[in-house]
């Protein structure tokens, strides 16, 4: 008798149990949809929604370059092809060739880490995909060019000054040792956008930036919520743009 | 009645099974659906990576750990990053030990979820799966917030971490685990209670606590057998000292202390433990800095270490050797899967072809993490 009852209390709980399963699953029906249909029917590229920090293909601006080889030191499997010569006249150091092989890359971040200016960084960008293993390889040198140095006071080149702002901007998203600088907030961005950047290997910390806006602040004070949309990270322009060695 | 002729049957499962979590080969000696013994094959994925240590120095080698176990890849990190600060005696800042900790915690529960969702799958239910994804793809994005990566994190560093946390990370991160509580009970409603996953994993593969410590499991497959040991409490490292938190044990509700049902029910309670100590550690969190001041030329003294982390799959050892170059003598990984792979044969005897599935899953067996 006890087998029998056993038997269809089993069955009992089995139905019992499926539709509570099914209960859930059913309420999902009227719940707003998870997935989304890369690469069409998104509204915005999901380049253009990724966060600040993330590690897609390496870029180069080559225009505040220092040809320090700080990233060539750093990367661990040696993807970056770098040469640097002093010009024996002009006392000036030219870079002759910068060579990041995409296919080798690991997109760990090491190399982006102690560049001074933020010339090479990650970029949103993760399509890659291509024929051959050669066209992986980004050549960013065409012909020698001058490695940029930094200036005493403002950069005088507003096309340069730009780029310094947004290479600073990435370097102050990394922890800096030691230091207690909360990270700028990137509200504040568009503001100095016109600004010089400040002197390239000292990054100052601002010094009005309100510490409640730095998500650091222990306290959830009302500021700080209200601050946290507008502080977050921008997408960067300069992803979206078309890589001319992209072909 | 003379016994009707039967013959031993070999059969290869793997190594590109589908349920095997990696390339994993077992050669399999059946009676027809009964195994006589699964004897598993491993070291299809090794890439030396214990060898590329001794090549590419100590910093270098931070994105490498990742590949060790890229399913909770901020465990690896950390071990790789308390080895080397326990060799050249740095001290982290305590803000940084908060954000290491917190980035393991969303690790963690990353982790579990893929596994529970791994176990339905295995056992023929998809829908679970995809609920279970769904949430650690939420964590996913958040990781990606913090650290620009969402499987090879790379965020921690010899001294800290890489990156602060970003301006309205912890009210998101907060948010999220509101969220996540109330997915857990719908989850159990979903897969955990249903009648059908119980019947299919209790009493599968029971092991008992004397054999689990005997075999050397470590993390939640040890406490599933009722053995209370846990890194995080025992051994206490970084900041959890700090927090409140239990150690779930296998209770054996649903059948025997130590079966499958109770490595899988494990996983579950070790994610509310989780939640609770990130709420905790995302509303303790100190200011100042989150990296040391460590030289880029790091050269340790000649000396050796061992540390240990509880990473998701378990007790995780980092074995390092340093001979006051700037590249280490020897690295030792002793992860928990490969001592899971031991018992495998041990507990096919007897079971049935597709029940090994289930303990594959249940011991939350990942192949890169067995052969490095």
């Amino acid at each position: 008798m006890g087998a029998f009852a056993d038997y269809f209390r089993h069955i009992r709980d089995a139905v019992t149990t499926i539709f509570d399963g099914m209960a859930v699953t059913a309420s999902h029906l009227v719940r707003k949809p998870y997935t989304v249909q890369y690469p069409d029917r998104i509204p915005t590229r999901v380049q253009d929604t990724l966060p600040f920090r993330y590690r897609g293909i390496l870029d180069v601006d080559l225009e505040i370059c220092t040809g320090c080889l700080a990233c060539d030191r750093a990367c661990p499997i040696n993807c970056i092809a770098m040469a640097v010569e002093k010009n024996a006249q002009t006392r000036e150091l030219v870079i002759s060739q910068f060579d990041i092989d995409i296919a080798k890359c690991m997109f760990c971040g090491l190399c982006s880490e102690p560049c001074p200016t933020g010339a090479i960084h990650h970029t949103t960008e993760f399509e890659g995909a291509d024929y051959s293993l050669e066209s992986l390889i980004r050549r960013f040198i065409v012909e020698p060019v001058v490695a940029y140095k930094p200036k005493k006071g403002p950069e005088p080149d507003p096309a340069i000054a730009q780029l310094l702002e947004r290479g600073m901007h990435y370097v102050e998203e990394w922890a800096q040792p030691g230091s207690d600088k909360p990270p700028a907030p990137a509200a504040a961005k568009p503001s100095v956008a016109a600004a010089p950047g400040p002197r390239a290997p000292a990054p100052k910390p601002v010094p009005s930036a309100p510490k409640a806006a730095a998500d650091g602040a222990a306290d959830a004070s009302p500021s700080a919520v209200e601050s946290a949309p507008g502080a977050e990270p921008a997408p960067v322009p300069e992803a979206a743009k078309d890589k001319p060695d992209n072909a | 009645m003379s016994a009707f002729h039967t013959e031993e049957m070999t059969l290869n499962m793997g190594p590109q099974h589908p349920s095997t979590h990696g390339v994993l080969r077992f050669v399999i000696k059946a009676d027809g659906e009964v195994m006589r013994e699964a004897i598993p094959d491993v070291g299809y994925l090794h890439r030396s990576i214990e060898k590329i240590a001794e090549k590419v120095g100590y910093h270098g080698f931070m994105p490498y750990t990742d590949r060790v176990d890229y399913v909770c890849a901020m465990f690896t990190n950390q071990g790789w990053a308390m080895a080397c600060e326990k060799l050249a005696h740095i001290e982290v800042p305590r803000r940084g030990e908060y954000c290491r900790v917190i980035a393991a915690e969303f690790n963690r529960i990353a982790s579990h979820l893929l596994t529970v969702g791994l176990m339905g799958m295995d056992i023929g239910a998809m829908t679970p799966f995809l609920h279970a994804l769904r949430e650690r793809e939420m964590i996913n994005d958040l990781i990606e917030e913090l650290c620009g990566a969402r499987l090879t994190f790379n965020y921690m560093r010899i001294g800290g971490v890489a990156w602060d946390l970003p301006p309205g990370w912890r009210d998101k991160a907060l948010a999220y685990l509101d969220h996540l509580e109330p997915i857990l009970d719908e989850f159990n409603a979903l897969f955990s209670y249903n009648k059908i996953c119980i019947q299919r994993l209790a009493n599968v593969a029971v092991i008992s606590a004397d054999e689990a410590i005997n075999y050397n499991l470590v993390g939640p497959n040890l406490r599933a057998s009722g053995v209370n040991w846990d890194v995080r409490k025992d051994l206490p490292y970084s900041v959890y000292p700090e927090f409140d938190f239990e150690v779930p044990l296998g209770r054996g509700e649903w059948g025997t202390v130590g079966d499958a049902m109770d490595r899988y029910m494990m996983r579950i309670r070790e994610m509310v433990q989780s939640a609770r100590i990130l709420r905790q550690a995302l509303t303790q969190i100190p200011d100042g800095p989150v990296l040391g001041k460590v030289v880029r030329n790091f050269k340790p003294a000649a000396n050796e270490c061992q540390v240990r982390v509880e990473s998701a799959r378990g007790d995780q050892g980092w074995y390092v050797v340093s001979d006051g170059t700037g590249f280490p003598h020897r690295v030792h990984v002793r992860t928990g899967s490969f001592a899971a792979m031991g018992m495998i044969q041990k507990l096919s005897k007897g079971l049935m072809i597709a029940d090994l599935v289930v303990l594959i899953a249940s011991l939350d067996v990942i192949a890169p993490e067995i052969d490095r």
